[in-house]
């Protein structure tokens, strides 16, 4: 705050009387606010209580967000007065956009941000801004939040599918874009058509051949499952084992497939496997195996390929590599 | 696909840190063998808590739109370290949370001067609860707080509340609503429709919860959604196997404690988002207590190892304490230590029993009993 000039000393402050904190005799967990901080808490409360309808009151506004982004009082008096005032919603989002690049993880900024499109019905520079903002944090979930509102309040979704494909293959671990992925997929395809399906199951699968312990891949193919591919995906997993070895998220996909076929047997195989391998979720991969019932003992041409292929090969000591070893290497 | 990119390198880089951390007392996260422990230090985080409630820096200044959060942090982490605050203490908490009590409405605001809003609402009541006496439940408006709830009931999306006049909407706002709800005794059929539905429409494909329909699946939301629906007994919305192979999936195996979403890092705060789920999700699938779905001990080794300041607890190594990540990481260390069958502690020589903890309130157990006691009794007027 250089060269802030106190309110108390600026001329159109005069007639104000500011409200100062509430300060008992007796605190609780009180804050050491800096003079500055509580100068201008206290104008705003004096605003507030007269419910003030200015231009000053608009920038003091400013000043206490600036101050403490989070102060949704403030936010909301500013809502109230950009509707009495009439301020340019354009003036009011470069306002946002500025403030939410050094606050991007702030409630309020988002939220405002919808209600001012809501007003302006202009979308045009707003996945521009959403890109900058992913710029700065990938996974920034209050900037998926707001980018999935504004693309289906405004039917955005034109370039959305090639987007998340580029950031996937960017970082193939970026889990808020393979979700985004199942969001446009959700909303511009029919997710219950079997092409789409293959089609999101073999993308997902191509991703796997590179990198195979990623969660984020795997959890995309279970999201998507349906039995007539099951033998596609297995057949990936058997390719998968043969050139890099087994790992824990290929594992539970496969204990996930058995489970759905009601193949208790095999199930149980995968889950006596997944109690060593995968040691920290030990007790959960024990639970799973007193519940695997299923009767169905038929076989495919592929389990009984995969099968035999999940005698460990690996010594227990280096168990933990099979977490992200083979992306790592 | 040639690069690894940028989440692998971050999660290397931490995994390295921890790995180191766990070294220097020879941690082995599989046999769980030590050869010396580290121990739980509950003075020093007690003097944290007790220093904070007498002054706190201009460091957290923009705290000041959520003073009651600040209370209930600090009261619940010395509640779950067993340590009683004064009467001096209790009496200037509801001094201070009465002043921040909306004359309108009856609910809670964010401090004194503010407009009410459903989170300080959550952390008032909270706050109050806590303090295990009738003059702090008292304060409590339930017919205005109940009519609050109600106006913040959204016309446009059925079942979901903004958390104050224009306010977001999330799956924060519900939990905030419903939990309030049900420990005041006024969780009824108006507040509660449509919500379960709503709720259901954010369990994400991977299985855990979204803040909205959509939304990628994340611990905290993940908490908030599941505990509402065990407090309306609605789990029957949810696909619940999913729900639980995305939360066991939250463990960190080399770190032990858990992340918030797939492929992100590990954070303290989850040991109680994460943690707090797996009584809830075990009570509603019938397993018996025994059966620890997660690794309770490993869970615990990374938040006293990995997140203890001299003062206060952090999310990760390389971070400062603050009072968020100190009441939350207690608290999952609390549900690791009581809800898995007879109380198990990582390092049994310096081990601290902390209180068991409510996992619907993430409020002490016995806290909890009391409030729900004093409001049956009191007829709703």
């Amino acid at each position: 705050m250089d060269e802030w000039v106190p309110l108390h000393e600026r001329k159109e402050w005069q007639d104000v009387v500011p409200i100062p904190e509430f300060s008992p005799k007796a605190p609780i967990a009180p804050i050491k606010y800096s003079p500055e901080f509580d100068e201008i808490m206290s104008y705003f409360r004096a605003i507030l209580q007269s419910q003030e309808v200015s231009e000053r009151a608009f920038k003091l506004t400013t000043e206490t967000v600036n101050a403490s982004p989070g102060f949704y009082t403030a936010w909301h008096y500013r809502r109230f007065l950009l509707d009495k005032l009439n301020i340019s919603i354009v003036d009011e989002l470069n306002f946002l956009t500025e403030l939410a690049s050094n606050h991007p993880k702030n409630y309020q900024i988002w939220y405002y941000r919808r209600e001012l499109m809501n007003k302006l019905q202009n979308p045009s520079s707003e996945l521009e801004f959403v890109n900058m903002m992913l710029e700065i944090d990938e996974k920034n979930i209050h900037a998926w939040g707001y980018r999935q509102w504004v693309i289906q309040k405004f039917n955005l979704w034109e370039d959305e599918l090639k987007f998340t494909d580029e950031l996937i293959q960017r970082d193939p671990r970026n889990n808020s874009a393979w979700s985004e992925r199942y969001f446009v997929i959700s909303k511009t395809e029919n997710l219950n058509d079997f092409e789409v399906k293959m089609r999101e199951i073999s993308y997902a699968l191509n991703s796997i051949e590179e990198i195979p312990a990623n969660e984020s891949a795997w959890n995309y193919i279970r999201g998507l499952y349906v039995e007539e591919l099951s033998d596609e995906i297995k057949k990936v997993m058997v390719k998968i084992i043969d050139n890099k070895g087994y790992n824990v998220y290929l594992l539970q996909c496969l204990e996930f497939i058995y489970n759905k076929q009601r193949k208790g047997d095999l199930e149980t195989v995968v889950c006596k496997l997944l109690q060593s391998v995968d040691y920290i979720r030990k007790s959960y991969w024990k639970w799973r195996e007193t519940s695997a019932k299923g009767k169905n003992l038929s076989r495919s041409a592929i389990d009984l390929q995969l099968i035999p292929m999940l005698i460990p090969k690996q010594p227990f000591s280096s168990v933990m590599a099979l977490y992200y070893s083979q992306a790592l290497s | 696909m040639g690069d690894i990119g940028h989440s692998a390198c971050e999660q290397r880089r931490i995994q390295k840190k921890v790995e180191e951390l766990f070294d220097i007392i020879k941690f082995d996260i599989i046999s769980k063998k030590y050869r010396s422990y580290v121990i739980l230090d509950q003075q020093s985080h007690i003097s944290f808590c007790l220093h904070s409630l007498e002054s706190l820096p201009k460091s957290v200044s923009t705290l000041n739109s959520g003073e009651p959060w600040l209370l209930f942090w600090l009261l619940h982490a010395l509640e779950l370290l067993n340590y009683q605050v004064s009467d001096d203490i209790k009496d200037r908490t509801i001094d201070f949370i009465s002043q921040c009590k909306c004359k309108r409405t009856g609910a809670f605001c964010g401090g004194p001067y503010q407009i009410p809003h459903l989170a300080p609402t959550y952390a008032a009541v909270s706050a109050l609860m806590t303090l295990d006496c009738d003059r702090a439940l008292e304060i409590i408006d339930r017919q205005g707080i109940r009519n609050f709830i109600l106006s913040m009931k959204r016309q446009d999306v059925k079942g979901a509340f903004t958390m104050h006049e224009h306010g977001e909407s999330d799956m924060r706002s519900i939990y905030c609503a419903i939990s309030v709800s049900s420990i005041l005794g006024i969780l009824d059929e108006e507040i509660m429709r449509d919500v379960p539905e709503h709720i259901a429409k954010c369990q994400s494909y991977e299985g855990g919860i979204g803040a909205e329909p959509y939304g990628e699946a994340h611990g905290g939301y993940t908490y908030c959604g599941l505990a509402s629906l065990v407090l309306m007994n609605r789990t029957d919305v949810l696909d619940l196997d999913k729900l639980m192979s995305w939360l066991v999936n939250r463990q960190m195996s080399v770190e032990g404690g858990f992340n918030g979403r797939t492929n992100k890092l590990v954070d303290s705060c989850y040991s109680f988002w994460v943690g707090a789920c797996f009584p809830l999700i075990k009570e509603v699938m019938n397993i018996p207590t025994e059966i620890s779905l997660y690794d309770p001990l490993a869970l615990q080794a990374y938040v006293l190892v990995a997140c203890q300041a001299v003062m206060g607890l952090f999310d990760k190594p390389g971070s400062s304490p603050d009072f968020y990540h100190t009441a939350y990481s207690l608290g999952g260390v609390s549900h690791a230590e009581n809800d898995n069958g007879p109380v198990q502690w990582i390092f049994k020589e310096g081990m601290v029993a902390l209180a068991p903890n409510d996992p619907l309130f993430n409020v002490v157990r016995d806290k909890v009993t009391r409030a729900r006691r004093y409001f049956e009794k009191i007829p709703l007027n």
